[in-house]
């Protein structure tokens, strides 16, 4: 029963809080992020308009995020990964995932 | 000094020769190539950018047809968009011609600042739900300023065309003059040089250093001018090495020899005076003279081949690389060795062959007719452009298009000499013209076929039909055509419409519809049906509908041939699966607790049955008036469920499954149960029956019993159950409420031929 509750711990500690990427403006910000692999991006629509943020290389795709709308994505693999709005293609976002 | 003439024109003429080659050779032939590649290039370019810009409108056009399409079309609409950017910057480093970069800049613009913007809008409204006002911003702006874009990139491409043939004509007149250049060195002073080398071979050894040339040459022009021996002796001492010496005779003079033999001799001291003397040295400064000449010219010989022959090699390597089809052709059309790797990989090229055999080798009628039109051309009775127009303007091969072009080379005299023929591969931008066209038709076609879809549908009936017959008399050929082109204008085929209206000029002109507009009518306009249909099926969910009432014919005429179990799946497609409109009645029970701040988990049973939706139909939507009764006035609150030694959370199950003979639909939930004593005191108040069983049931079920004393928002006065009784009775249903740990709700309905339907054998099990 104590390693379990000891286990639950350490997994509690190792978890990373989540990196918030906003996304004002028709601008993602900040446009570069750094995060260790496993911790997850939060992208948040605070915005007057509609985006739709996806990346290739990462392969997710957040479909419309409509104002307002938050949505998370892990990113796994260390590497550098570019994220882009369909919506409005001057968008960048450059995410570089470290080993944790 | 006539005899010093012919050595002077050689010098004069080695000199000319081998400066016009070494201009030709470094700044034209070089200059020429870059010129070419450059704008190969930018032609290349432009219709890559082009390309990337209809991408993504194209993109756009799908989403507008369908806005959930943006997960499959975003990777794609932003690769083109990056490509298109990439491409915009070439175009933008490559021009350095003031037109293009006007037109670049006007491209520039004209995307930044209208398409881009226009596009995010129009993403905007769709993605806001807005897809009315974004096809609006797109029939209103965006197609006109398309087009406006459309228009700038073809002037862009034919500006860097025009650049392109000049740069080619340019080159391969170069090219050509070069060769001639070559011909005329060997074959004339070449011819003079070998005979020089001849008369001098003896002392060829001795004078072949270019330092010791020059300095001889300036001995020699000193001779000329000199009238004493003694300087003519000094200066020859000071001046010839090894070979050729001078030799002082002790005061009587000197002489001249080389290998031992007397070239010739002077007296010391004594003028050149004697007639004999001058001739002498006259002579040997001929001699020499021409010696030098021909060594000069030698040199300049070898220059000029070792820089023709780079010339050579560099024109084969830009014609190795060049994307063009480039051939030359004498006036007797007449193949020359003289053309680009892409020409020949079209067709192997044979010098001296007859090109028009090349261009049509299985078609004798367009190989006279080409042949009368060069034979036109050539005659030059009429300018080279008026001649060269006559010509089809493009050239297929296979399955490729290529736009062709001539341009002459003419001889210093404007003698028609040769004639440059040009194919460029214009395959893509056909095939992307013909595509962009096309769906333009699409799109318009289908804007009016989701106005007026039976008209549409009637319309594209119709097309088939007068399409199929046009093999017919001129008359109706005639009025069919006529009646396929405006209705198919009226319909927003513009660009097919169009193609009606060449194939009745060609009838105007031809009295006939020759077979191959036939086909190509008729292709071009299954292709569109084809794609109009699947279109206008996709937009009703990617489905084939067969109206329901055609499904019980179907199943009885595969009874009648014994299919009993296809018969019976044909019959379940009619029929809706209750499981799922069960589930979506779970759906609200949850939103509804939300409201009231209950806790409820909600399960659903329901086998795999499947009932005809006509009938159930209004029942089953009469059912969220139990649940929200069960949820409101059965499950108690939280604290109080916890007080009465419940969970928490309340649980409401919904059932439905096979019972006597018929199908059963539950709704049971673990709250408070009815209060039968107080609806029974209730009933009575109302002048009710309530003494059996069935009549509390019914009494339950009346408008404006309950057994509540407040009314609450969600349920309350007993409206909505009094639906749903009547709806289970006009199925012939039967309906039971017990108290078992809650309220239990039975509805029962008997069987009715396909009314309810087991499901056949699992596919594949
Ligand atoms: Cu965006």
């Amino acid at each position: 029963m104590k390693t379990f509750v000891l286990a639950g711990l350490l997994a509690s500690t190792l978890a990373f809080a989540d990196e918030v990427v906003t996304q004002k403006d028709k601008a993602f910000a900040p446009g570069d992020i750094t995060v260790k692999a496993g911790q997850r991006v939060t992208f948040v629509n605070d915005d007057t308009v509609a985006h739709n943020v996806f990346s290739k290389d990462a392969k997710f795709n957040l479909k419309i995020q409509p104002p307002g709308d938050k949505q998370s994505v892990s990113f796994d693999a260390p590497g550098t990964y570019e994220v882009r709005c369909a919506i409005h293609p001057k968008m960048t976002l450059k995410v570089k995932v470290v080993a944790p | 000094m006539s005899r010093w003439a012919p050595l002077a024109a050689t010098l004069a003429l080695v000199a000319a020769m081998a400066a016009l080659t070494r201009h030709l050779v470094d700044d034209g032939l070089v200059q020429s190539r870059l010129v070419l590649e450059r704008a190969g290039r930018l032609r290349l370019l432009s219709g890559d950018v082009a390309r990337e810009a209809m991408t993504q409108a194209d993109t756009t056009q799908a989403l507008l047809l369908d806005p959930d399409l943006i997960v499959e079309v975003s990777e794609a609409k932003i690769a083109a968009y990056d490509r298109q950017k990439a491409g915009m910057s070439e175009l933008a480093a490559l021009a350095t011609d003031a037109n293009i970069n006007a037109l670049l800049e006007q491209v520039r613009d004209l995307d930044e600042r209208q398409l881009k913007p226009l596009d995010e809008m129009l993403l905007e409204q769709l993605a806001s739900g807005e897809v009315e006002a974004a096809r609006a911003t797109y029939r209103t702006t965006v197609v006109p300023a398309r087009e406006r874009y459309d228009a700038l990139i073809a002037r862009l491409a034919s500006l860097a065309d025009d650049k392109a043939r000049e740069a080619e004509v340019a080159l391969t007149a170069q090219t050509e003059r070069t060769g001639r250049l070559l011909w005329g060195l060997f074959a004339g002073a070449g011819l003079l040089v070998i005979g020089l080398f001849a008369l001098n071979r003896s002392r060829r050894a001795a004078l072949d250093s270019t330092s010791r040339m020059q300095r001889l040459v300036e001995v020699t022009r000193q001779l000329l001018s000199t009238t004493s021996s003694a300087e003519v002796g000094a200066t020859l001492r000071a001046t010839l090495g090894q070979g050729v010496s001078l030799v002082d005779e002790g005061g009587r003079g000197f002489e001249l020899t080389s290998g031992g033999r007397t070239l010739g001799s002077l007296d010391p001291g004594s003028p050149v005076t004697q007639p004999e003397e001058l001739g002498f040295w006259q002579s040997l400064s001929t001699t020499v003279a021409q010696h030098l000449a021909g060594l000069a010219a030698r040199d300049e010989l070898q220059g000029c081949a070792r820089q023709i022959a780079d010339a050579e090699r560099r024109t084969r390597a830009v014609l190795e690389s060049l994307s063009e089809g480039l051939v030359v052709i004498d006036p007797a059309r007449r193949i020359q060795p003289l053309w680009s790797r892409a020409m020949a990989e079209l067709a192997p090229l044979e010098a001296g062959a007859s090109f028009e055999r090349w261009l049509f080798p299985d078609d004798e009628v367009k190989r006279s007719y080409v042949q009368s039109l060069f034979e036109q051309l050539v005659e030059d009775v009429f300018p080279f452009e008026v001649s060269a127009s006559q010509f089809p303007a493009t050239y297929e091969r296979g399955e490729r298009t290529f736009a062709f072009a001539l341009s002459p080379v003419r001889s210093a005299a404007g003698q028609l000499e040769l004639l440059i023929v040009t194919l460029r591969d214009v395959t893509e931008e056909v095939r992307l013209r013909k595509a962009s066209l096309e769906s333009r038709d699409l799109f318009q076609f289908l804007e009016r076929a989701r106005e007026q879809p039976d008209e549409a549908g009637a319309w594209l009936d119709e097309t088939s039909a007068e399409l199929a017959q046009l093999d017919t008399d001129l008359v109706t050929l005639k009025r069919r055509l006529h009646t396929v082109k405006g209705t198919s204008a009226v319909f927003g085929l513009e660009a097919f419409s169009g193609l009606v209206h060449e194939a009745e000029s060609v009838v105007e002109e031809q009295g006939a519809l020759p077979d191959a507009w036939r086909e190509r009518l008729s292709t071009r306009y299954l292709a569109f049906e084809r794609r109009a249909r699947s279109m206008l099926s996709d937009t009703l969910g990617g489905r084939v509908s067969i109206p329901r009432e055609a499904l019980e014919p179907l199943a009885t005429l595969l009874e009648q041939h014994h299919e009993t179990q296809s018969a019976q799946f044909v019959r379940s497609l009619a029929l809706t699966s209750l499981g799922a409109r069960l589930e979506a009645l779970a759906r609200q029970a949850v939103l509804t607790a939300q409201k009231l701040n209950k806790r409820v988990e909600v399960s659903v049973h329901a086998d795999d049955l499947r009932v005809e939706p006509q009938r159930f139909t209004p029942f089953l939507r009469t059912l969220v008036h139990v649940v929200r009764n069960a949820i409101d006035h059965g499950l108690e609150r939280p604290e109080e469920r916890v007080a009465k030694g419940k969970s928490p959370t309340g649980a409401l199950r919904i059932e439905a499954h096979r019972a006597r003979g018929g199908t059963e639909v539950c709704i049971g939930d673990d709250g408070a149960g009815i209060d039968f004593e107080k609806l029974k005191q209730r009933a009575l108040e109302r002048r009710m029956p309530a003494n059996t069983h069935d009549e509390l049931v019914d009494a339950l079920f009346a408008d404006g019993v309950s057994t509540r004393d407040e009314v609450s928002e969600t349920s309350g006065r007993g409206v909505g159950l009094s639906a749903v009784l009547a709806e289970c009775r006009r199925l012939g249903g039967q309906v039971s409420v017990e108290n078992d740990h809650g309220a239990r709700f039975r509805f029962w309905f008997p069987d009715q031929p396909t009314l309810v339907v087991v499901p056949p054998l699992a596919v594949g099990a």
